[in-house]
């Protein structure tokens, strides 16, 4: 069996394509092909009428930081220090649990943040929130 | 649907710590004690609920239920394992006591147990912990149980526009307290007084928490013998009745908004009371699930003990101490008497008992009618509010 790296997402069919988006420097949400309610994060049934199909439209990868905290203690197969974040999306479709790339000196609570991103692997491309400003 | 009342008549707990048994003999010491000091005999025993964690994880233990009704000779007794993260325990017991309250069974066992401590370094336990957050969208990104803490920490202080000095000063105010409490409990891991320097000075662990701020790895296990209020009258001069119940749950931290309030508490609380017919003025003492210190102002102020945005100074101002307007955690919670975690459930009601039936000893609180046990798995996941009366 393979090895599972902790630092990766495991990937499944509800939310390949939010990862297959990242490659290509898309940041993809799901949208209800019946109510059209759109939300992140991305799963199997529409959170408010619970139909199983959806499109995919592109945010605009802005958003706020609603908090962070600099990780002295990290959990396996990290190297500390850390920063991770909740960002609220701007469009107010949900909210990430992120990696933040910044000084912290520089990051102040509902500072305005853009999305980045971070090639993992050959083909794994995970995010990372940052400063709009930087 | 007509309940009947239910009554606490056996408790106990082994020393928190560092233990050098399996969470199966951790389990039958608590199990039996528990059985033995409420007079009845074990095979008066109908049922058993116990709580547990990670046992699959940490000691590769599958079906503890089965394993632990043999290991006190409850020989083909119903048992089930229960697991809800930090709040394992505490979810058995509701189990256990809604079948009890409705007539399915007279007389059971509630359990918790939990190796934390003696298995493996700090990273392995704190990926274990991080198992119950989101596994989709939140553990690959480094997220710990700090962590989480430390942002509804840095957010409550944004809110209520308190400077980090304050702010980190209040928080240290509960360790110190706690480390009080804990130091006058002599099942607790942590027995040691401390002072606000001792929590300020120690090493980070998620900007503003520090070492002091979380709560220990520890080992232990925590039972209760349930019955009908009809049988507990004639085991004992001092039942401790059940008188309201709630609990709740909530999706991953992406999903939910106010994080220095969660919603899921209030809502558990907010059941707890109505079937105590009571409101949170009534309350004389509450062991809530201090894992952090943020965590205590968190969960004093969503269980509407605390106004919003007051927890922080009533903390600072000793309003929580053992001689204060309202105690919390006067067992030393999790912070001092440690967190095991499929054990803290029964453990924190464990301590409701012992200061309703007037047997907390240093740690007695006069005068107390009315306590409340608040439990918390995850990434506030499993919430639970178990309300007791003498
Ligand atoms: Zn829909």
């Amino acid at each position: 069996m393979e090895k599972r790296n902790f630092r990766h997402p495991q990937i499944f069919h509800s939310t390949e394509k939010f990862w297959l988006g990242l490659r290509d420097r898309k940041f993809l949400v799901q949208r209800c092909k019946n109510c059209e309610e759109i939300f992140f994060p991305p799963r199997s049934h529409c959170p408010k009428c619970l139909y199983n199909e959806m499109d995919w439209v592109e945010l605009s990868g802005k958003g706020t930081l609603y908090s962070w905290s600099e990780i002295h203690i990290p959990s396996r197969n990290f190297d500390v220090p850390y920063v991770i974040g909740i960002i609220d999306l701007e469009e107010g479709v949900g909210r990430m649990v992120s990696k933040i790339r910044a000084r912290v000196e520089d990051l102040r609570i509902d500072m305005p943040m853009k999305i980045d991103y971070e090639d993992a692997e050959e083909d794994l491309t995970l995010y990372v929130w940052m400063p709009a400003q930087s | 649907m007509s309940i009947r009342d239910v009554a606490i008549v056996g408790t106990s707990m082994t020393k928190f710590g560092r233990s050098n048994k399996t969470e199966l003999e951790m389990f039958a010491e608590a199990a039996l004690d528990s059985i033995y000091n409420s007079d009845i005999e074990p095979k008066n025993i109908e049922e058993l609920y116990l709580g547990n964690c990670a046992g699959a994880i940490n000691e590769g233990q599958v079906n503890m239920c089965a394993h632990a009704a043999e290991e006190i000779g409850l020989h083909q007794i119903p048992s089930t394992t229960f697991e809800g993260a930090c709040a394992s325990s505490a979810v058995a017991f509701i189990h256990a006591y809604r079948e009890v309250a409705a007539g399915y069974n007279d007389t059971v066992l509630v359990a918790g147990t939990e190796r934390n401590m003696t298995l493996r370094p700090t990273g392995w336990a704190t990926r274990v912990f991080q198992c119950s957050a989101d596994q989709r969208y939140t553990q690959f990104t480094g997220l710990t149980f700090p962590g989480i803490f430390a942002m509804a920490a840095n957010r409550y202080m944004k809110k209520y526009d308190i400077s980090k000095e304050a702010g980190e000063e209040a928080l240290a105010c509960v360790s110190v307290k706690n480390h009080h409490n804990g130091a006058l409990n002599p099942k607790a891991h942590l027995q040691k007084e401390i002072t606000i320097d001792t929590v300020l000075q120690s090493p980070k662990v998620a900007d503003p928490l520090k070492l002091y701020d979380c709560c220990p790895f520890s080992d232990g296990a925590a039972a209760l013998v349930l019955t009908s209020a009809e049988k507990a009258k004639k085991l004992t001069d001092t039942p401790i009745y059940v008188a309201g119940v709630g609990q709740s749950s909530q999706g991953s931290l992406c999903t939910q908004s106010d994080i220095t309030y969660p919603i899921g508490r209030a809502v558990s609380s907010k059941k707890a009371y109505k079937q105590a017919k009571i409101e949170p003025k009534d309350i004389d003492i509450a062991e809530v699930h201090d894992c952090f210190t943020s965590a205590e102002i968190i969960a004093i102020e969503a269980l509407g003990l605390f106004e919003r945005g007051h927890g922080w100074k009533a903390e600072k101002e000793g309003e929580t101490a053992v001689d204060g307007k309202l105690p919390i955690n006067t067992s030393g919670g999790l912070k001092a008497k440690g967190h095991p975690i499929g054990a803290t459930g029964c453990a924190q009601i464990h301590e409701i008992v012992e200061q309703l039936r007037g047997d907390a000893g240093k740690r007695q609180v006069n005068k107390v009618e009315v306590g409340l046990a608040d439990n918390m798995g995850g990434e506030f996941g499993t919430i639970t509010t178990i309300i007791l009366r003498r």
